[in-house]
């Protein structure tokens, strides 16, 4: 409808008219159009006015009619919005602003002007852009400056989206949008500044009515304003005005103020002034992207052309961050399953560290065996504390040595090989004390096979090493008496037996039973008798040897194994006796048990072993009856099983008793038998010793000189016979015939160590020198070799005192010839047995040869023993024998009847 | 066990960073508090303010009545930040507050001004005559360079002090012959017949305006100062190329008309980021740095400061990065 009035006047309007000038000029109306028309008319009267010539014409348009008809180049010059200027001045060939329009507002001319957002007085909620965000506002259009550009402005630059608001485009004139608010259309309405006052003074609204939203302090400003301030409409000319033509209009604006004040106020305006710069709103419209300054379409291709580097960059950019992100992703799972992995380790862990708190004590090592980690066991059995033993090895920690090196590169090579090693083994503690472990060592490698540990883990046998000993006790040893029971007792002898084959040495089983102890335990109870048992059994033991075994069978039956009692069966039986004797005698000592004095008494049965004896079970039963033989005999007495080894101690024992009294009853004597040269002359005699038994006779020495030897008596004896040869030589120093003879007696190796033998010795020969020459000690090869040291210091003396010395039986014991050499000796005695067996063997014509040789060697007299007959007598003088003794010459003989045959010129030389 | 105290403590460990966090947060929650008074070189950061040119949520104004005041606020932690002469800045930094100067605003070229009531023949006439002016602050300098240019001392003249908005009450009552003021005073004292007789065109050395912050609120507050600084060049944009908004928009902090506005920014050489740049760049010293000496050693000599010992002052961190200057 506006469109056809306007095309209807630009059409019918005189304007072509020849010679005038015309003014074409449009204005915007924002406010009803008749309103509008009515307050422009001044204006194109005052510029007629002004310019004199001119045909001036005023088009009051709305925005789409002044759009058109700018377009079509209906107009010279506009006067409009400063936003609509801008678009017209880009779009249509508008030209640069000629004047900037000055209002008169209240008194007040002003040249910019804002935009108002305002709601109804109640809405007390509205007071800041920011309230306006959701809310449903009204505005001319998307296209007023006044009524929404200026406004949206300020909401974008708040942050506020022009979606945000939900927007009623009412049109024009901007009443309308007071319309829509008062009526409550819309809660917010959006005018250029101005409008509100204009309105109320026109009566239509009042202002308390409404509310100004974010209302600037602007000062004296007289109008209500929401927005900052711009420019006021600037009056431009199209670019095709003629400059001298634009001039005038301008000059003829800018003189309205002056000239025509009224007329101008009666339009609601100062005048117009010099054109302001339009930036501001240029500004406002690029932020927007608005018209004219709408974003041009970008296409896809210019900008990929354009940033073809930087999205290659980006890409590039992005595909490392995907292959980052992707491998941090990876990264992740691995690192979650690691962990779940962990966790399951760190329960194992927890379950081992257990483990490893146990009673067993563990050892971690480094491959170079330096402790890592021990534990609260391995403290507590070796004594050294972790800190102690971490950084050491533990060889240096506990190290016995008991184990030899080979023992321990066994350990290591089986630790390289098989990558354990186990046993037993024993360690020293901190306080120094071994003790025995069972050891296992196991070699922990790594994921790659490198060795990283040892574990060693091991128990302390000490107290399983004790229980075992324990049972051991309790399987071999009575526990009450601590002694060795049947089982081992039986062990010992089977030993015995098989040593005592070995060594040829005999031995003796003693069996062994109280006689009255029955009794004791009878009337006394079990602890008596236990306590008695135990104080037997003490006793018992303190007067045996350490090799001695002795045993409790059970009951009151006790075995002693004795061992090691020499080669003679003799010998061994009063051995074995004597320790019976002993036992017997101890176990008899008083006893004294809760104030009560007891004396008990045992029966002993003997049985001699030796390697043939035969088996242990016999043996114990022989021994069993010898005891029961002995308890038979009267208790408190020793049998042996062997009835004539019994006969034969009898005997011994009884010539012992006789023969310690035969010397003072001067039961013993001396016979003499004499010694012979070559030529049958008699040179030396020698002493031997009788004795006249009382029931059995005369007796030679073989019969008791063992049994003295065994005793002491052979003392006595050899004091004795010293003696007497000592006095008989006296006694023959005065004699012509008997003055010559040689005097020779047998001395013992005991006596040797007899200080008061060698004391009558030694003052006879310095007290008798003269006769020292005439006295002949004969020792036999045993005695120098028991004690070579003592012999040669004693004979020694003897020899340098004048003394003759002989020796015995030679050619018998082992003829050490070395001591020939050291020894003093006079005389070489070749034994009886080779003179007797000289017809028999020619070996043993040789062997006295070469005895003889070696005598005359050594320049010593030889003589021949036990010559029985002339052969013999020849046959040893062809050898080169010296002297001779035995049957063959005379018989031995008392020393009287001697005496009295050499007197009588017997064995005279010839 | 050792797994379950790691966890626990990771824990923790993110508890502690979120109260962290909270706190931090906290903090920044309270506004930088910039301190100014009414002059027409500050008007960038009244603008800003009235047209939210900056996020008025993190900053927030204390409008002062002279720069006394704003330095008060200052010193006694009141507020972060003012905008305040390098004269000022270098009193409250001799008397222990750590200062650093984020930002240099103008030099005053005129904007200083010597009012008195004729036009003096000479300068000698000054002897035995009433000036005032706000002690402590920039007019105490000028009053100083204006004595010194009529070959006086301290002692030769009446010095009264006067806050700045007790000035116009003062001069219009007539206790004072002379008046050291600036911009917008003076602009309205000249409506009412004073005349500039001295101004800081004379001394173009002495007056820089400067904007001043404590150096915790530099730690603490970043964030803001960067808006502020961004904030304080929009609002410059303002008053150099939208003066229609600009000349209402400071008539009610000015108390002048919006004819008047302007004017007030004919004395005044406004720096821009670049120019700024070129004032705080530390490296190789900064000029504001030997400004600061030259300043100090001035003060020195008509002794307004103990000592000329100045510590760096300037620090250009907040100035926009170049790329984003148009």
């Amino acid at each position: 409808m506006g469109r056809f009035w306007l095309i209807l006047l630009l059409v019918l309007a005189p304007w072509q008219g020849q010679g005038q000038e015309r003014l074409r000029l449009g204005i915007l109306a924002y406010r009803p159009l008749p309103q509008e028309v009515a307050r422009w008319a001044p204006l194109e009267q005052y510029l007629e006015e002004a310019l004199p010539g001119m045909d001036v014409a005023l088009y009051v348009l709305d925005l789409p009619e002044l759009d058109a008809a700018v377009r079509q180049h209906q107009l010279d010059a506009i006067l409009t919005n400063p936003g609509h200027y801008l678009l017209l001045q880009r779009r249509h060939g508008l030209g640069r602003a000629l004047a900037t329009l000055v209002r008169w507002e209240q008194g007040m001319a002003l040249r910019e002007f804002g935009g108002v957002a305002f709601a109804r007085a109640e809405r007390q909620d509205l007071n800041s852009w920011s309230d306006l965000q959701g809310k449903t506002i009204a505005y001319a259009s998307r296209e007023s400056l006044g009524s929404y550009q200026l406004q949206a402005y300020e909401l974008v630059r708040r942050g506020i989206n022009q979606q945000a608001i939900r927007g009623i485009a009412v049109g024009r004139p901007y009443d309308r949008v007071v319309e829509a608010v008062l009526s409550g259309r819309a809660e917010v309405g959006f005018v250029r500044s101005g409008v509100l006052e204009a309105m109320a003074r026109e009566g239509r609204i009042d202002l308390s009515q409404v509310r100004v939203i974010a209302k600037q302090n602007l000062g004296a400003y007289p109008l209500a304003v929401s927005t900052a301030l711009y420019p006021e409409w600037p009056l431009a000319a199209m670019a095709g005005l003629d400059a001298k033509f634009a001039l005038r209009l301008g000059l003829a604006l800018y003189a309205m103020e002056e000239r025509a004040p009224a007329v101008a106020k009666a339009m609601g305006i100062a005048g117009f002034t010099l054109p302001a710069d339009y930036t501001p709103v240029e500004e406002m419209l690029k932020a927007l992207g608005l018209p004219p300054f709408v974003p041009e379409p970008i296409s896809w291709e210019a900008v990929i052309q354009q940033y073809r580097w930087q999205l290659l960059a980006a890409g590039l950019a992005f595909l490392f961050l995907a292959i980052l992100l992707g491998r941090t992703r990876w990264l992740q799972s691995r690192l979650e399953k690691a962990l779940a992995r962990e966790r399951a380790h760190l329960r194992e862990i927890a379950v081992l560290a257990r483990t490893f708190d146990t009673r067993q004590g563990v050892i971690i090592t480094d491959p170079q065996r330096r402790i890592q980690r021990v534990n609260e066991a391995f403290t507590q059995i070796t004594g050294y504390t972790e800190e102690e033993a971490i950084g050491k090895k533990p060889t240096e920690l506990l190290h016995s040595g008991l184990h030899d090196l080979a023992f321990y590169r066994a350990m290591w090579r089986a630790l390289k090989e098989s990558g354990s090693w186990a046993g037993e083994i024993w360690n020293r503690r901190k306080d120094g004390s071994i003790y025995p472990e069972y050891l296992t060592v196991s070699a922990v490698r790594d994921d790659n096979g490198e060795l990283c540990h040892y574990v060693g883990v091991f128990s302390d046998l000490s107290e399983i090493k004790a229980a075992e000993a324990r049972i051991r006790e309790l399987v071999f040893y009575d526990p009450l008496t601590e002694l060795a029971n049947r089982r081992l007792a039986f062990d010992h002898l089977q030993q015995a037996l098989a040593e005592s084959a070995r060594t040829q040495e005999l031995g003796a089983l003693c069996f062994i039973d109280l006689d009255n102890f029955k009794e004791i335990n009878d009337t006394k109870g079990h602890s008596m008798g236990d306590a008695c048992l135990k104080t037997v059994a003490n006793r018992m033991r303190s007067v045996l040897r350490q090799t001695d075994t002795l045993a409790r069978l059970g009951g009151d039956e006790f075995l002693v194994i004795l061992e090691r009692l020499g080669v003679h069966s003799r010998q061994a039986a009063r051995q074995a006796e004597q320790v019976a004797r002993k036992l017997l005698a101890i176990i008899g000592a008083p006893l004294n048990l809760e104030g009560e004095t007891y004396h008990l008494t045992a029966s002993v049965g003997i049985v001699l072993f030796d390697g043939r004896t035969g088996q242990a079970e016999a043996l114990l039963k022989q021994a069993d009856i010898a005891m029961y033989a002995a308890k038979t005999s009267g208790r408190a007495n020793v049998r042996f099983f062997d009835a004539g080894m019994e006969e034969a101690l009898k005997e011994r024992a009884e010539i012992e008793r006789a023969l310690k009294q035969a010397i003072a009853r001067e039961e013993l004597c001396l016979f003499c038998q004499p010694q012979v040269n070559g030529q049958g002359s008699i040179v030396g005699a020698e002493l031997l010793l009788r004795w006249q038994h009382p029931t059995r006779g005369l007796l030679n020495p073989g019969a008791f000189l063992p049994i003295a030897e065994e005793t002491s008596l052979i003392l006595d004896l050899g004091v004795w016979v010293s003696a007497q040869a000592q006095q008989l030589l006296i006694a023959w120093a005065e004699d012509e015939r008997l003055k010559t003879i040689t005097l020779s007696f047998n001395v013992s190796a005991k006596q040797l160590r007899q200080t008061a033998f060698l004391e009558t010795m030694r003052s006879f020969l310095s007290q008798h020198s003269r006769l020292a020459a005439r006295l002949e000690v004969e020792i036999t090869e045993s005695l120098v070799l028991d004690d070579i040291e003592l012999a040669e210091t004693v004979l020694g003396e003897w020899a340098r005192l004048g003394a003759m010395l002989a020796l015995d039986d030679f050619g018998t014991g082992y003829s050490s010839l070395s001591y020939l050499g050291r020894l003093p000796f006079h005389t070489l005695k070749i034994d009886k047995s080779f003179t007797q067996r000289l017809h028999e063997d020619t070996k043993i014509a040789d062997i006295v040869r070469a005895i003889v040789g070696l005598g005359k060697a050594l320049r010593l007299r030889v003589v021949a023993e036990g010559v029985e007959s002339e052969e013999q007598c020849q046959a040893l003088r062809a050898l080169g024998c010296d002297c001779f003794q035995g049957y063959f010459f005379a018989r031995p003989m008392p020393v009287s009847e001697f005496v009295a045959r050499v007197r009588a010129g017997a064995w005279l030389s010839a | 066990m050792g797994f379950e105290f790691i966890q626990r403590a990771q824990k923790f460990f993110v508890l502690a960073l979120t109260s962290l966090t909270m706190l931090v947060g906290c903090r920044s929650t309270s506004p930088l508090v910039l301190a100014y008074h009414p002059f027409a070189g500050y008007a960038p950061a009244y603008l800003a303010q009235s047209l939210e040119l900056w996020p008025t949520k993190w900053i927030e104004s204390r409008l002062t009545t002279s720069s006394s005041q704003s330095a008060k606020l200052l010193r006694t932690g009141q507020a972060d930040a003012a905008l305040l002469t390098l004269d000022e800045v270098l009193r409250l930094v001799a008397s222990g507050v750590a200062l650093r100067v984020v930002l240099v605003v103008d030099q005053s070229l005129g904007a200083d001004v010597v009012l008195a009531r004729a036009p003096l023949v000479e300068l000698a006439e000054l002897r035995n005559r009433r000036i005032g002016y706000e002690p402590g602050t920039v007019s105490e300098l000028l009053a100083r360079e204006l004595l010194d240019a009529a070959g006086l001392t301290p002692s030769d003249a009446y010095q009264v002090p006067f806050r700045l908005d007790q000035q116009e009450a003062a001069w219009r009552r007539g206790e004072v012959d002379f008046l050291v003021t600036f911009h917008p005073v003076s602009a309205r004292l000249r409506r009412q017949g004073a005349v500039v007789v001295f101004d800081s065109r004379k001394t173009p050395q002495l007056i820089l305006d400067v904007l001043a912050v404590r150096e915790q609120a530099l730690h603490s507050k970043r964030a803001a100062l960067s808006a502020l600084i961004e904030g304080w060049f929009r609002g410059l944009e303002r008053v150099q190329r939208y003066e229609e908004d600009t000349r209402w928009r400071l008539t009610p902090w000015l108390g002048l008309t919006p004819e008047e506005v302007y004017a007030g920014f004919d004395g005044l050489k406004l720096f821009d980021v670049a120019e700024n740049r070129a004032w705080l760049q530390t490296e190789g010293g900064a000029r504001l740095s030997q400004r600061a000496h030259m300043l100090a050693d001035w003060m020195k000599q008509h002794e307004l400061l103990a000592s000329p010992a100045v510590p760096e002052l300037a620090c250009d961190d907040f100035l926009p990065p170049p790329r984003l200057v148009r």
